[in-house]
């Protein structure tokens, strides 16, 4: 506990340093804010462990953070858990790309154009205000239980706020960015390419980071809801059989996933997408 | 032959009621001549400067481009704005380099033309920043030197240095004049700032307000380099406040 306390304080100074002089105020109380926050989650662990050892919660309930962790061989071995991930995350990739395409696209074509957003947009507002829930029985009858029954669900989740963001970025290109460029020749087609989509692709990059976050959740919930793979089929197997160890063994690696999907988004934002602004 | 040919200009923009921004306005612009359009807020002296680059259409009376009528912004012309509008996702070399690009102009022919362009306006070294890195004054160099790398014969400029500080504005009106001598260009530049215009004009073209028409046209013989202090231009200086003030009596009777 002690070593791993002084390892952080060490990691926030020499990342303080780095942030220049603005934020070298707080350098004196941050290190014991992480430490507090590693106590509270120790007790947490260390409460369960012991509620659940001493049998004070029943095992259907709660499962410990030793019985978590020793839950995750079985998974790999018994449960063939590699499947059923690359199932859930071929799902969610075909989904969230696909609904990335052709939404940006929408939005372009509407953002661009007043008489199609003038057609398309009482439909997509219309679209979008179904409850998914509600239709996923329907959707189950027409395409199955398989890969294009989740793809389907993930779009209707991710489509909607790729197209609308695109709209909105769009609408955001300031005129005298556009005047500048005319006044240099460039024919509309330019002014689109270099002028109108760099100015969306704030707006555009915003909507991919919400996605990527929201396409792993509609695959997981079209997985639980009707499914014959994947970690939500998994998920509902071992919660029929009481594996409450396995259950949050799954929610954790889930969550990691979740959040790896989110630094990985975040780097191509630094690294690539929106580079400019973080130089 | 002049740069420019403008006759009987109007320009009014539709609604109820119609405003009227440019009445009947004619002069000319020879080559190689530095025009200030000067006048106070409401005189259409950007409006103007509009019509000249092929962005706005004029409603009324002719506008000839070394004899041919201006039907649009065509590129061959440098138009420098108020700010300096530069992307900013676009490093301040591809800013400048932007026309070029436009027109599709070989990669490495278009670095060497955007690294002199960039030296020229004194921003040698900065060319890999965004612009947010840089500061206001540099913005507006940046954005010459984005008019000027396609080397046009004429610049049009429309309030360029209204947006930064008293130093660094003198500091660049000096190299204006400095890169106008050096490539002989036409440059037609509108301001509200009387000083300014003293001290870059070969002739200015004052306009009154609502609707814009020509009050004067000033030719300032002065000999360059000029000083500024020097006695003559601050003479030159106060007439043509006398001649603003008796554009609008009403603003004078309040102020007094």
């Amino acid at each position: 506990m002690s070593v791993e306390s002084i390892e952080t304080v060490v990691d926030v100074q020499t990342a303080e340093k780095d942030q220049g002089t603005t934020l070298r105020s707080l350098a004196a109380k941050l290190p014991w804010i992480v430490i507090v926050q590693i106590l509270v989650v120790a007790a947490i662990l260390l409460a369960v462990q012991l509620a659940v050892d001493s049998g004070a919660v029943k095992r259907i309930y709660l499962a410990s953070p030793t019985q978590i962790l020793g839950a995750f061989p079985q998974l790999f071995t018994r449960e063939n858990l590699l499947f059923h991930l690359s199932v859930t995350l071929a799902e969610a990739g075909v989904g969230v790309t696909l609904s990335a395409v052709l939404g940006i696209a929408t939005g372009i074509a509407m953002g661009l154009f007043p008489k199609v957003h003038r057609f398309l947009n009482p439909f997509l507002i219309w679209f979008m205000a179904i409850p998914k829930v509600t239709i996923i029985p329907l959707l189950t009858l027409y395409l199955g239980l398989g890969f294009e029954h989740k793809v389907f669900i993930i779009f209707l989740f991710c489509y909607f706020l790729f197209v609308f963001n695109t709209i909105a970025g769009i609408k955001q290109v300031q005129d005298n960015h556009i005047k500048v460029a005319r006044a240099l020749g460039a024919t509309q087609r330019q002014i689109i390419w270099k002028v109108v989509l760099p100015s969306a692709t704030p707006s555009i990059v915003a909507a991919v980071r919400i996605e990527a976050a929201t396409c792993l959740l509609a695959t997981l919930f079209a997985e639980i809801v009707a499914s014959k793979a994947g970690v939500g089929n998994l998920l509902n197997k071992l919660s029929g059989i009481y594996d409450t160890a396995g259950v949050f063994a799954l929610v954790i690696l889930v969550t990691s996933i979740a959040l790896l999907i989110i630094y990985l988004v975040d780097l191509l934002e630094r690294r690539v997408l929106l580079k400019w602004k973080y130089v | 032959m002049p740069a420019f040919t403008i006759r009987s200009l109007d320009k009014v923009y539709p609604g109820a009621p119609p405003v009227r921004a440019l009445s009947n306005i004619s002069f000319s612009v020879e080559e190689g001549e530095f025009i200030v359009l000067l006048g106070p807020s409401g005189c259409g002296k950007s409006t103007l400067l509009e019509i000249l680059a092929g962005l706005q259409l004029p409603s009324g009376g002719s506008v000839l481009f070394r004899n041919k009528p201006i039907d649009g912004p065509g590129g061959e012309l440098g138009v420098v704005f108020q700010d300096a509008s530069l992307y900013p996702w676009r490093t301040v070399a591809a800013n400048v380099g932007l026309g070029l690009e436009l027109r599709g102009v070989d990669k490495v022919e278009a670095r060497r033309l955007v690294e002199e362009q960039l030296s020229l306006v004194g921003l040698a070294g900065f060319g890999g920043k965004f612009p947010h890195q840089i500061s206001g004054g540099m913005k507006q160099r940046a954005g010459i030197a984005r008019a000027l790398v396609g080397d046009p014969d004429v610049i049009l400029m429309d309030e360029p240095f209204g947006a930064v500080d008293y130093v660094t504005r003198n500091k660049l009106q000096e190299d204006l004049i400095r890169i106008w001598q050096q490539r002989r260009k036409t440059i037609v530049f509108v301001t509200h700032d009387v000083g300014e215009a003293v001290f870059l004009a070969d002739r200015i073209v004052l306009l009154s307000p609502r609707p814009g028409r020509i009050a004067e046209i000033v030719t300032l013989d002065l000999p360059r380099p000029r000083q500024r202090g020097d006695i003559e231009l601050l003479q030159r200086e106060a007439r043509i406040y006398e001649a603003l003030r008796a554009l609008e009596p009403a603003a004078t009777a309040i102020m007094a």
